[in-house]
């Protein structure tokens, strides 16, 4: 009895009893959740299993990306749907950032007006639920707009309507891969003029202007490639025909209402991120740099920008991450999203919830995570080195 | 012989005003030329958009009626369809003889914010812990009832911002305490433990909050022994327990982060045990500096409620939504947009409030150091 009490009162020993009784108990946890479900759908007669993914979906599916019709399978309907959810961040994220960079800007203007007009967008926006944004875009702003016939003309080239958005759309010939190639090699190119420029810099003190230089590579040499094969990318612009549009991509009025309200809504959050991060770099910095005569582009540049992105990219992966999460809500517009498909489409048609929820989970987790990384990896290529 | 330090200069009169209205004037709307140019610019645009909200919401609205058919105008509001179902959309279906309930309910509430929000003559700490406390349990009392001679009301009845603030409310009761805990294990030295809680809050932060609702009830009769039936608005209520509390989770570390080592070193070198340190030198500090991020985590919780109507339930949101599909009331966009915006003046009210309240703690906590 002593003895055991003062293996008790060891610390060593009562972490690992406590560590092992945890693992116990989250063991007979998960067996009874187990156990009770596989009695509860022996009870009620559902099949388990992922073989019926090979099934004929049977439902149309609006907007697809691959060949996609009523007769593909399960599987295909589930990534068509996918790569739609990953489209809709993608663009939604781009335009909230760049939305939100200007929003930033207002805010630390030296003009009094334009400050309280970019606060008073903040607090607009990012204090009434996206949900219901979402329906006001929707059911309400969006039917405002006129029929086909009469749509609104954006400079000949895109046209808004009630039944959607109409832009020009890509068109790619065979030759269109090498120009691929030449912005990919042009990229590659650029980051190496840059390593070189630094490291010389740094060690001879010399500067070179390795911004405009890149900048000037990326855009020259995929031109001069174009060129060589007589531009083999074009733009198909879209045209009335006698009762339709010819030709251009037609973004739904779901899709159209889901990249409003998202873009809208996280541009506000964005932009309190990045003033936030612009303010935390101390006033001081940017006097020594004045002082000791940098321009003004150059204090930004190199100066206040660096310092200020450390701050910065943490929440604003936050910020993707939920912007992310959040077009699950596309269901509730009947926007054919990764959620939509799963938790109603064929979730309705097969009955087998528990792979479908499954599904979910993971595809999502697996969005997050992609997302995590990428944000980490850049986080480690900005990083000043701490003192 | 000449003076050894010359001034640089000839002295230079005074600058005319250095302060006073025309300055500021200038200083903030007319400092350069682009910056004129932008304020007048602005000023047009704010001029365009109030004139058109208080034509729109104010002289051409339409403030009574029974159907869509009093709001004829689509140029102005149509305040007639919030005049004419307020009730509905406060109370949901809450039996209309049992209101009283729900009036002592958002009473209690507002007493209970305001002993958080003020503090004078005989608001105390002691006070504030019993409201905490005391508020969930008389709520509980009150709109469900069964008990004290108070006829029971089931939860499938709540609608309308009555369900709104209740999700909300336990949502952020049940996630505070599940949160601190979690927080612990986190940051706990005992490997598997912190494991354990890292992959639990991280998979509940990864996955959309609607498919956590959907998923828990859809799928929570499944998990349990046959015979158990759990209402449904019970199953949502522990979907935003399970997710909100990995938010708290993080809220409550990031407020544990802000604490320098040395209180920990300085606790141990005293011999505290672990749960004493805690308890008596870290939490209270950790608490008090997360309170602002945790008000915020409570404005997301409030605006998350309204996805509860993609599973069919009636809160504020998705009372509007139902009547606006009443053929009554269908109509053309604009009696949509007047619901909608009702819609968001209510919800604005509660999180700018909030939003307001954390930005007064923070500066009230910035002055502390």
């Amino acid at each position: 009895m002593e003895n055991l009490l003062s293996l008790w009162r060891k610390g060593s020993v009562r972490s690992l009893i406590y560590q092992w009784g945890l693992v116990v108990a989250i063991l007979l946890a998960l067996f009874w959740v187990f156990d009770t479900a596989s009695t509860n759908l022996d009870r009620l007669g559902i099949n388990t299993g992922f073989g019926f993914l090979d099934d004929e979906a049977g439902f149309q599916i609006s907007q697809t990306l691959f060949p996609y019709s009523a007769q593909s399978t399960y599987i295909d309907a589930i990534l068509v749907t996918f790569t739609n959810t990953i489209v809709l961040s993608v663009i939604a994220i781009f335009l909230a950032t760049f939305l939100g960079f200007f929003i930033a800007i207002s805010r630390l203007s030296d003009n009094l007006l334009l400050r309280k007009i970019g606060s008073f967008y903040v607090e607009m926006f990012r204090n009434i639920p996206l949900l219901l944004q979402l329906f006001f875009w929707y059911f309400a702003a969006l039917k405002l707009l006129p029929a086909k016939r009469e749509s609104i003309n954006l400079f000949d080239v895109a046209f808004l309507n009630i039944e959607g958005f109409v832009v020009p759309a890509p068109v790619f010939e065979d030759d269109a891969n090498s120009i691929l190639w030449a912005v990919v090699i042009s990229l590659a190119l650029a980051v190496g003029i840059w390593r070189w420029a630094k490291n010389r810099q740094i060690r001879t003190g010399e500067p070179f202007p390795s911004f405009f230089v890149g900048l000037g590579l990326v855009v020259l040499i995929p031109l001069i490639v174009a060129w060589l094969q007589d531009f083999p990318i074009s733009w198909e612009i879209p045209k009335f025909g006698r009762f339709n549009f010819e030709g251009g991509i037609a973004l739904q009025p779901e899709f159209t209402a889901m990249l409003f309200g998202l873009t809208l809504y996280n541009a506000a959050f964005i932009g309190e991120i990045i003033r936030a991060g612009i303010l935390s770099v101390h006033k001081g910095q940017r006097e020594a740099a004045n002082s000791i005569g940098f321009t003004q582009m150059q204090i930004y540049s190199q100066i206040v920008v660096p310092q200020a992105m450390r701050l910065i990219i943490p929440p604003l992966t936050n910020q993707y991450l939920n912007l992310t999460k959040s077009t699950a809500l596309a269901a509730a517009l009947g926007y054919p999203d990764f959620f939509w498909a799963l938790s109603g489409a064929i979730s309705s048609q097969t009955g087998q919830v528990l792979e479908l929820q499954a599904i979910t989970l993971f595809g999502y987790l697996g969005i997050s995570l992609f997302i995590a990384a990428i944000m980490a990896i850049y986080s480690r290529a900005t990083r000043i080195p701490e003192k | 012989m000449e003076p050894i330090l010359k001034p640089f200069k000839e002295q230079q009169a005074p600058p005319l005003q250095s302060s006073g209205f025309v300055v500021w004037l200038r200083s903030n709307f007319f400092s350069t030329w682009i910056n004129s140019l932008m304020t007048i610019g602005l000023l047009w645009v704010i001029y365009q958009i109030g004139s058109f909200v208080i034509n729109w919401g104010f002289i051409d609205a339409v403030w009574f009626g029974e159907s869509a058919k009093a709001c004829p105008n689509v140029h102005g509001a149509c305040w007639a369809f919030v005049t004419d179902r307020w009730r509905l959309f406060v109370y949901g279906l809450y039996p209309s003889e049992l209101r009283w309930r729900v009036d002592v309910f958002y009473g209690l509430g507002a007493l209970t914010i305001a002993a958080f929000v003020f503090s004078f003559g005989p608001i105390t700490k002691r006070l504030r812990l019993t409201m905490f406390i005391g508020f969930p349990i008389a709520a509980y009392i009150l709109l469900v009832g069964g008990m004290v001679g108070l006829k029971y009301v089931t939860p499938e009845d709540f609608g309308g911002l009555l369900l709104t603030v209740v999700i909300a409310a336990v949502g952020i009761f049940a996630s505070i305490p599940l949160g601190l805990i979690l927080m612990l294990g986190r940051t706990s030295e005992l490997k598997v433990i912190s494991k354990v809680c890292a992959y639990y809050i991280e998979f509940w932060r990864g996955v959309p909050h609607i498919a956590v609702i959907v998923m828990f009830v859809a799928l929570l009769p499944i998990f349990i022994p046959d015979g158990n039936k759990i209402d449904i608005v019970v199953r949502a209520l522990i979907a935003f327990a399970a997710f909100n509390s990995a938010y708290m989770a993080e809220v409550f570390r990031g407020g544990l982060q802000s604490i320098p080592a040395g209180q920990f070193e300085a606790s141990k070198a005293i011999g505290l045990s672990y749960w004493k340190m805690m308890g008596y030198i870290i939490l209270p500090q950790a608490i008090r500096n997360s309170v602002p991020a945790l008000v915020n985590t409570c404005i997301s919780i409030f605006k998350e409620t309204t996805i509860v109507l993609l599973i069919g339930f009636s809160d504020f949101l998705g009372i509007i939504q139902l009547s606006l599909e009443d053929p009554k009331w269908l109509g053309p966009p604009h009696i949509f947009s007047s619901a909608y915006v009702f819609a968001a003046l209510i919800y604005f009210s509660f999180t700018f409030g909030m939003s307001k309240y954390s930005l007064r703690l923070e500066n009230r906590t910035n002055v502390d150091h």
